[in-house]
């Protein structure tokens, strides 16, 4: 392995630099920040990054005459490589940590005078850059720092949209959805990065407009308003619009609110009748900007540091919302009331509430474990069939289907909810539950229990056994884990519904023979289980599951998550690679340079591990040497998810019908978890994980994730109090994910707010 | 990037917003100096269910496999299109380019303009990107920026009438092009501003202007007690409406040129008849762009479940596609594509009758005719028919040709992604290849990525 040292790395970095300074404008020079930035910088850059030599095409000593782009372009760079501590190289002498900071700050003022703001800092509020704050020090302790976050509005989520809008007045199929968020890898709902913007405000804009409509069909009180010979009286036109203000913003308006809500009905009224008067008035109810941003600025007293508690509204919003898609329960709304909702003690008792509350369905928590390991993403991942031997996508889309898969598979350690973590990367307990799956279960259920449905009973405990069998606690829960046909969501449990399904396996399956009755597929479903090394005729699946599987180890051998993370036609060990460095070990890789032809060379001679050989040459490895051998690791595996030894060579030509093949090398080596004793060169991606499994740095990373998840933002130094003891959470309670919760969303991180001047 | 009140109002006047404050007396004036290359590029993307049959829309002549790139000018158009005749010298006819990438069988919904494989047999699936029609609208913006309008919804759904999701067009990844199902709301919608069957739209149109107001006034005043770091969050918001309102004042601007041109209201626009409701939709498509109302109309035309009864046809769209007719499928589709055919010579003949430049509208114009569901009622997208009338504004030589790619695999052939991708280059949209790679035509190296640059003047 080729591992070019820093030196070099520094003198390509340089060159770029070097470059750059040449073409500073002359009118910088006047510029106090610039002439300072220019003082610091050719102390420490001009061995690398002058006129003489100039490392990576940059040179530094001439700054001043670039053009105002460049410069701004350039600062961008700079700052990012000083802020990760990439440069100066460390082998090129002391820079202290004070001296970086310093730097930094020059590097800030210098924007300032510019008259511009840092792309470079608004990046890093992105999630995908939340480890450029240093992972040592969060975890250290010497950080004291009283944890806050930013006083803030938050964008309504999509799914609290979904959730909610059947309270709308119209038909929720009618209802668009506004709040669009960007559909890529990783956890995406932050404060900082959503705004309601015209793409927003249009689908608002006809929301309300159909829901005004429908409220005055069907409505009375609105109905008499639009229809009544006499134009309304306040008090009747304040209840009208009280009554929607509760349903759209979840509170009473304000005095001053309904008067000028009065005043806009009366004065359209007069021009263009009660009718369309109303109905701009339930508009603007509904455009209300509560009812777009939750505000979360602090409204509690203010303490000796500065923060303000959230008020009680706020926090039971906060709450509600951390762990479901609904505005707060009953019970919320009463301790906010009562005074009960004030204190971190009272916070703790409503999320301990929330979670010990079976019947409170609480997708944010299944759905942290979707976005951070992102196996939700194989679907969009387009595999040719024909390669695969049978993938599907026509009629049942496979990959979809893996992913519900996965879901169960979180879904089901979660319920145990010990040693999450080390459960998730290593469990080899795998759950393979297409459709064919759930009707199998429920024709072997009659089977069983004959006489008795034939002659129309079901005892109870009958129901709780084939609830028990489906892994379901109520019928409720059968489409939030079963990802059924349409005419199968009504599913029941009655023992119409059973023979129903019965009928249907009969009937599509066109044969009377009890095993294949039990056991067969049908043909849609035949090649399903081939991602789990399993043939045709292996196809036994039947509840209650799990199917262990050999080779497989955790959620990153899932072919759910391996399909995700590959390509159209190969694997993807660089993306790979990547994620583990970020997600797991709390790494960081710098963007692709805009320069760099990131193409894989065509060679079909090759293995893909050959061809990335290119990626070793000097400039490209200083990143590729944090991805390749993670990524590497995974290459027992094909595109599809199938464990392998041999990589086939398919498009070479075929000799006596099968493709060449080369055996897979999937060695790799395991670096960052900061313990000598995981450290090292690894065989393949089975041992890797075992490793990562029992690092405290993947623990930790896991746990920085789901603060982002949480709090809806990246981490500061000063939330170093709270992820210390959300870690020490998670050990005190042998692994528990609710302890995390619990930890997180009472900590002063998630409690408190202070307003932070714009960057 | 940073979301701030200046960034806001800079992308107002610069970017989607800037039609917004463009005076329409502008377009007057280009007009009136003959500068056509600055005249708007106006599109419509008709988009019909079941396929075009590749066979129904091929001159005898040219009938058979080969590539080939012939005038249509001595040659008789296929008795079904005999409508498109007077307009030959600006009707193309582009055959052979496939579409591997998008799935097949009843919809290829967004595929079919967004280059990629999505959805099911009901389940219109994932929105990847903005669909190549709505890309073209950003690029030529009016008061409507898109306009969709819809005899029919999804494919195989039997809805139709108010707000219809067909999905086939996407403005943005996750974002769906509402389009209106009800030709008498469309009407208000469209020309309501200034002229309305009921009444009720221009009262509508006028109780808006309170509503935007109100908004504007509200979130300016809740604005002053926000924390300054999170200004910019309301700042989008206010800037949204606020845009509403620069275009409630534009169309009121407008008036006089949208009452002109705005179709006489009648039965047919609330007709329950497919054939006169599919009438309707081409009226106000028609009017809407020469009242410069919008630049950019795509028309769901029909579904599956479309039944043709006016044209003495019983079965739905399915049904003929499944044989289940008394008459041949071919007989059936004959039928059905003379009346389309009728409905795009109608509309070609209204833009040609209005002068543009040193031409007429048409010259300007482009509408493209095609299935979602490609060549046949279940779309193998081996294929993927393209009829085309008007101009393309000079910057497609296509007009009066009748176009065949080498088929597919053969050395030459190209895709739907080259389709677009060419659009998109010679409209100002400079994307390299626009949509997804035939993998396998990849796997054989015998995928193209760019643009058909023969099509581009």
């Amino acid at each position: 392995m080729i591992v070019p040292g820093s030196i070099r790395v520094w003198r390509s970095f340089c060159r770029y630099i070097v470059l750059a300074i040449a073409l500073w404008p002359v009118t910088a020079l006047a510029d106090g920040a610039a002439v300072d930035l220019q003082q610091v910088l050719s102390q420490h850059c001009s061995d690398c990054h002058s006129n003489d030599v100039q490392e990576g095409s940059i040179r530094l000593d001439d700054f001043a005459k670039l053009d105002s782009a460049r410069k701004e372009s350039l600062l961008n760079r700079i700052e990012e490589q000083v802020f990760l501590g990439q440069m100066p190289p460390r082998d090129a002498g002391d820079f202290s940590v004070e001296q970086q900071r310093d730097l930094l700050s020059l590097i800030k003022g210098t924007f300032a005078r510019l008259g511009t703001t840092s792309l470079f800092r608004e990046k890093i509020k992105s999630p995908g850059y939340g480890n450029y704050i240093d992972h040592e020090r969060l975890f250290s302790g010497e950080v004291k720092a009283k944890a806050f976050s930013p006083a803030r509005l938050w964008r309504t989520s999509p799914y609290v949209f979904d959730s909610v809008k059947s309270e709308f007045g119209a038909d929720p199929k009618h209802l668009r959805q506004p709040y669009i968020v960007d559909d890529k890898q990783g956890i995406r709902d932050y404060a900082s990065l959503l705004f309601a913007d015209s793409a927003v405000v249009d689908v608002l804009v006809t929301n309300a407009g159909k829901s005004a409509n429908r409220l005055m069909q069907r409505e009375t009180i609105y109905r008499n308003i639009a229809e009544a010979k006499q134009p309304p009286d306040n008090t009747k036109l304040n209840e009208a619009i009280a009554r929607h203000f509760r349903r759209a913003v979840y509170r009473e308006p304000t005095t001053d609110e309904l008067t000028r809500y009065v005043a806009l009905f009366r004065n359209s009224a007069e021009d263009s009748g009660r009718v369309e008067a109303l109905r701009v008035v339930l508009m603007a109810v509904m455009l209300h900007h509560e009812a777009v941003y939750r505000i979360e600025v602090g409204l509690g007293p203010k303490d000796e540091h500065g923060r303000r508690i959230l008020s009680p509204t706020e926090l039971a919003f906060a709450v509600a919302y951390s762990l479901t898609d609904k505005p707060p329960d009953r019970t919320l709304l009463r301790a906010t009331k009562e005074g009960k909702l004030r204190t971190s003690s009272d916070v703790r008792s409503q999320v301990e509430r929330l979670l010990s509350d079976e019947t409170i369905h609480k997708p944010r928590i299944l759905r942290f474990f979707q976005e951070f390991f992102g196996y939700i993403h194989a679907h969009k991942v387009f595999k040719d069939a024909k390669r695969s031997g049978g993938f599907a996508y026509y009629g049942e889309n496979y990959p979809e289907m893996y992913e519900r898969d996965a879901d169960f598979f979180v879904m089901k350690i979660l319920d145990n909810d010990t040693d999450i973590f080390h459960q998730l990367l290593t469990s080899d307990k795998y759950y393979i539950l297409r459709r064919q799956t759930f009707r199998n279960t429920l024709y072997d259920f009659y089977q069983k229990n004959k006489d008795e449905l034939d002659a129309g009973k079901l005892s109870e405990a009958k129901t709780l056994e084939l609830l028990d069998r489906l892994d379901l606690r109520s019928w409720d829960e059968l489409n939030r884990k079963y990802n059924l046909h349409n005419f199968n969501k009504g599913f029941n449990g009655s023992v119409r519904a059973i023979k129903q399904i019965v009928k249907e396996c009969r009937q599509w399956k066109n044969t009377e023979e009890e095993d294949k009755l039990l056991h067969a597929m049908q043909p849609l479903y035949k090649k399903y289980p081939m991602v789990y090394d399993l043939a045709d005729d292996e196809q036994d699946f039947l509840l209650p599951q799990p199917y262990k599987r050999p080779n497989r180890a955790g959620m990153l051998t899932h072919p759910a998550w391996l399909i995700a993370h590959s390509l159209n036609d190969t694997t993807d060990p660089i993306r790979r690679g990547k994620w583990i460095q970020e997600r797991l070990l709390a790494g960081t890789v710098p963007d692709l340079p805009i320069t760099v032809d990131a193409t894989i060379p065509e060679d079909h001679s090759k293995t893909l591990r050959e061809r990335l050989v290119v990626t070793e040459q000097q400039e490209c490895w200083r990143c590729h040497v944090k991805m390749n051998p993670l990524g590497l690791t995974f290459e027992i595996y094909d595109d599809f998810g199938r464990y392998r030894t041999e990589e086939s060579l398919d498009r070479l030509p075929k000799k006596s019908g099968k493709a060449p093949t080369e055996p897979v090398d999937a060695t790799g080596v395991l670096t960052g978890t900061g313990d000598d004793t995981i450290d090292g060169e690894v065989t393949d991606a089975l041992d890797l994980i075992d490793r990562l499994a029992s690092s405290d740095r993947v623990r930790q990373s896991i746990i920085r994730h789901a603060f982002r998840y949480f709090m809806g933002r990246n981490e500061m130094l000063t939330d170093s109090q709270t992820l210390i003891a959300a870690d020490k959470a998670y050990q005190n309670s042998n692994g528990s994910f609710n302890a995390v919760i619990v930890s997180l969303l009472t900590s002063d991180s998630f409690l408190y707010r202070r307003s932070v001047a714009p960057e | 990037m940073q979301h701030t009140r200046r960034h806001a109002l800079k992308s107002l006047s610069m970017g989607t917003g800037s039609f917004l404050l463009t005076p329409f007396l502008t377009q007057v004036q280009l007009q009136a100096a003959g500068n056509a290359s600055a005249l708007p590029k106006r599109f419509v993307f008709v988009v019909k269910s079941s396929g075009i049959v590749p066979e129904g829309v091929t001159p005898e002549p040219f009938a058979g496999e080969e590539a080939r790139n012939e005038s249509l000018a001595d040659v008789p158009l296929p008795k079904s299109m005999a409508a498109l005749e007077p307009f030959k010298d600006q009707l193309s006819i582009v055959q052979g380019l496939s579409g591997k990438m998008c799935r097949g069988g009843h919809s290829s919904w967004f595929g079919a303009m967004g280059v990629y494989m999505t959805g099911g047999e009901h389940d219109r699936g994932a929105i990847l990107r903005a669909t190549a029609d709505a890309e073209l609208a950003k690029l030529n913006p009016a008061p409507f920026n898109h306009v969709g309008l819809a005899v029919r919804g999804p494919a195989l759904s039997k809805s139709f009438g108010g707000v219809l999701y067909p999905g086939i067009t996407a403005t943005a990844a996750n974002k769906e092009l509402p389009f209106q199902g009800s030709p008498d709301l469309a009407f208000e919608q469209l020309f309501g501003s200034a002229i309305s069957a009921s009444g009720q739209g221009q009262k509508r149109f006028r109780t808006q202007k309170d509503l935007l107001d109100f908004m504007v006034d509200d979130i300016r005043k809740v604005n002053e007690a926000i924390p300054s770091a999170e200004k910019n969050k309301l700042d989008a918001y206010l800037n949204a409406f606020e845009e509403l309102q620069v275009r409630h004042s534009r169309l009121t601007d407008m008036r006089d040129r949208i009452k002109t041109n705005a179709p006489a209201f009648d039965d047919k626009f609330k007709s329950d008849i497919e054939e006169v409701r599919q009438e309707a939709h081409f009226d106000l498509a028609s009017a809407a762009l020469i009242a410069g109302l919008t630049n950019c109309v795509t028309l769901r035309l029909d579904n599956l479940s479309t039944v043709y009864s006016d044209l003495g046809l019983a079965k739905h769209n399915h049904g003929i596609g499944h044989n289940e007719s008394s008459r041949s499928q071919e007989e059936c589709r004959n039928i059905i594509r003379k009346h389309h055919c009728g409905l795009l010579a109608d509309m070609a003949g209204k833009l040609k009758a209005v002068p543009e430049g040193d031409g007429t509208m048409l010259d300007n114009t482009m509408i493209i005719f095609f299935s979602d569901s490609a060549n046949k009622h279940h779309g193998d997208c081996f294929e993927w028919p393209y009829v085309v009338l008007g101009g393309c504004g000079g910057k497609l030589n296509i007009p009066g040709r009748y176009i065949r790619y080498p088929k597919y695999g053969d050395s030459g052939c190209r895709t739907i992604g080259n389709w677009w991708t060419t659009l998109l280059n010679a409209f100002g949209n400079p994307i390299e290849h626009y949509g997804n790679e035939d993998l396998v035509l990849k796997q054989n190296d015998s995928s193209y990525r760019g643009p058909l640059n023969d099509l581009i003047t």
